[in-house]
């Protein structure tokens, strides 16, 4: 690891069944790209990458052996390209050479797979990094220049595993310059006089920078709607899922991510729809999204266009 | 307020809000014991169960959770295989907080008395949440609910006994924190290496007593 980019962590399909222990499930924060980079590669579909948010490390191949790695998720801009923005596809790291992934053009993160999976120690059932319990990943921090990283024995010849093929990324990833998150009624919705996802449809939000894989949080470019959904008290902690929307008290909002702490104070008035979890884990600070309410059926619908969706807690 | 009793939280999710939240542990110990394709999550509140899925709720998760709630009771009723002892743990404290002298101003008491307090106390974890490991503790005396600082410490250090509203708990490892700091323990309270990670787990009983 020459240089680490701006927060780089180990992560794979997270934990499951630790929720009891107070372990948030972390994991890769769009499963369905990961997933699709393994496949690619020849890995198992748990195998460890590396998620890296905004700009991304520079890595060096210090083996004997070449390394295949692609990456999904944000276009690129890349010294070999000429800094062109390029989604690319998969590649081989030669021994002794240097790759510099990063920084990303379109999208706050992407994921990088490698053949063979990153080999660190299982924890609790995964590899991802926790943060706050200090564990998994990397000494359960977001790596550091000068970290090594191993790469486990690799299924099938390297070779097989690079190509022209890459994961699909929609280029245009939503219509008309803006996102969007579809919406479900949360579990405090009654604590707002008529349905809260009324005011949270008819404004627009804004990506705050102190944004990460706790939650991604929101303003509201109108104070009004701000002042209408905030709430003056906090609720007796509820358990959390992956795209609960929380309102804090000054009428922001926090769309939970894969790091959440299991039970929250802050109450949630929506629910972000899963078929839409994979928008949310590529927003970048500063950038401006709609909600727009939606329903069980539309939900359902939703997830099962998108093939290599996986289901979340 | 109204209060309903099943909430479909997402596509993955059923919340179960019981009636009384003394039935919420009730409700764990027997959603435990009773085996169910696909539940891979129970997740205890103040007042709730979560329980989550690993596909989409379909109507046989409704049903799974209508009839937990429909059979919700206090722990201490339930007669069969759900209803096991708690464990007990006696913590060695040390009560050497900063905020000591705050929470007795805001309390109206000596800081001895305070300590005597809480120390006398009898706790029962609630639930998790807020870090891995962290227990809130129910059983706080009335006397010694403290709001949480009005703002959050930077970093509050590993082992450290707060008092949070009607909660009082540890934190097991270092973070930004809201709560009171009233002491600390060197107990280990999370350790991911174990198979069971977490020392306190709903239900538990907690014992203060001197380092």
């Amino acid at each position: 690891m020459l240089a680490p980019g701006a927060r780089t962590t180990v992560e794979d399909l997270g934990r499951s069944g630790v929720a009891r222990f107070g372990v948030p499930p972390g994991g890769a924060f769009d499963p369905g790209a990961l997933l699709a980079l393994n496949r690619l590669l020849g890995n198992s579909d748990d195998a460890a990458g590396l998620e890296i948010t905004l700009s991304g490390p520079e890595l060096w191949n210090t083996g004997d052996e070449p390394i295949a790695l692609a990456v999904a998720g944000a276009a690129l801009r890349t010294p070999e390209d000429g800094f062109g923005a390029t989604r690319r596809t998969s590649t081989l790291l030669l021994p002794g050479n240097t790759i510099v992934i990063g920084p990303q053009v379109d999208a706050a993160r992407a994921w990088v797979g490698f053949s063979g999976g990153i080999d660190v120690p299982v924890v609790l059932g995964s590899r991802s990094t926790c943060t706050a319990g200090g564990f998994g990943g990397i000494g359960g921090r977001p790596l550091r220049r000068e970290d090594q990283l191993w790469i486990g024995a690799s299924a099938q010849s390297v070779a097989e595993g690079v190509g022209d093929r890459t994961p699909s990324e929609q280029t245009a990833r939503w219509e008309s310059g803006c996102a969007q998150l579809r919406i479900l009624p949360g579990p405090q919705a009654y604590l707002w006089p008529g349905d809260p996802r009324t005011d949270l449809e008819n404004t627009l939000w804004t990506v705050a920078p102190d944004s990460d894989r706790v939650g991604v949080r929101l303003r509201a470019s109108d104070p009004t709607f701000a002042a209408r959904l905030a709430m003056s008290r906090d609720i007796a902690p509820e358990g959390t899922v992956f795209g609960a929307i929380q309102i804090t008290p000054d009428g922001g909002a926090i769309v939970l991510g894969p790091d959440r702490p299991v039970t929250g104070g802050y109450p949630m008035p929506a629910i972000v729809v899963s078929a839409d979890l994979r928008v949310l884990a590529r927003l970048r600070p500063g950038e401006r999204l709609r909600m727009r309410r939606s329903t069980r059926v539309d939900a359902d619908r939703a997830r099962s266009l998108s093939p290599l969706a996986t289901s979340r807690s | 307020m109204p209060r309903e009793s099943l909430i479909e939280v997402g596509e993955v999710a059923l919340l179960l809000r019981p009636r009384l939240s003394a039935d919420v542990l009730g409700l764990l110990r027997r959603a435990e014991a009773t085996p169910h394709a696909g539940l891979v999550e129970l997740v205890p509140g103040a007042d709730s169960l979560l329980l989550v899925f690993a596909a989409p709720t379909a109507p046989r998760d409704h049903a799974f959770a209508l009839a937990l709630l429909a059979a919700a009771m206090p722990v201490a009723d339930l007669s069969d295989e759900a209803a096991k002892p708690p464990s007990e743990h006696r913590v060695a404290v040390v009560y050497d907080g900063p905020d000591l002298p705050c929470v007795a101003r805001a309390t109206g008491l000596r800081v001895d008395e305070l300590i005597d307090l809480h120390r006398a106390a009898e706790y029962r974890v609630a639930f998790l949440g807020f870090q891995p490991g962290f227990a809130y503790l129910s059983g706080l005396p009335t006397r010694l609910h403290a709001a949480r600082r009005p703002s959050p410490r930077p970093r509050v250090p590993a082992g450290s006994l707060g008092i949070g509203g009607e909660w009082t708990g540890f934190y097991p490892s270092a973070s930004p924190g809201g709560w009171n700091l009233i002491g600390h323990t060197k107990t280990w309270l999370f350790d991911p290496s174990r198979a069971e990670p977490t020392r306190m787990l709903p239900g538990d009983i907690v014992r203060m007593v001197p380092a």
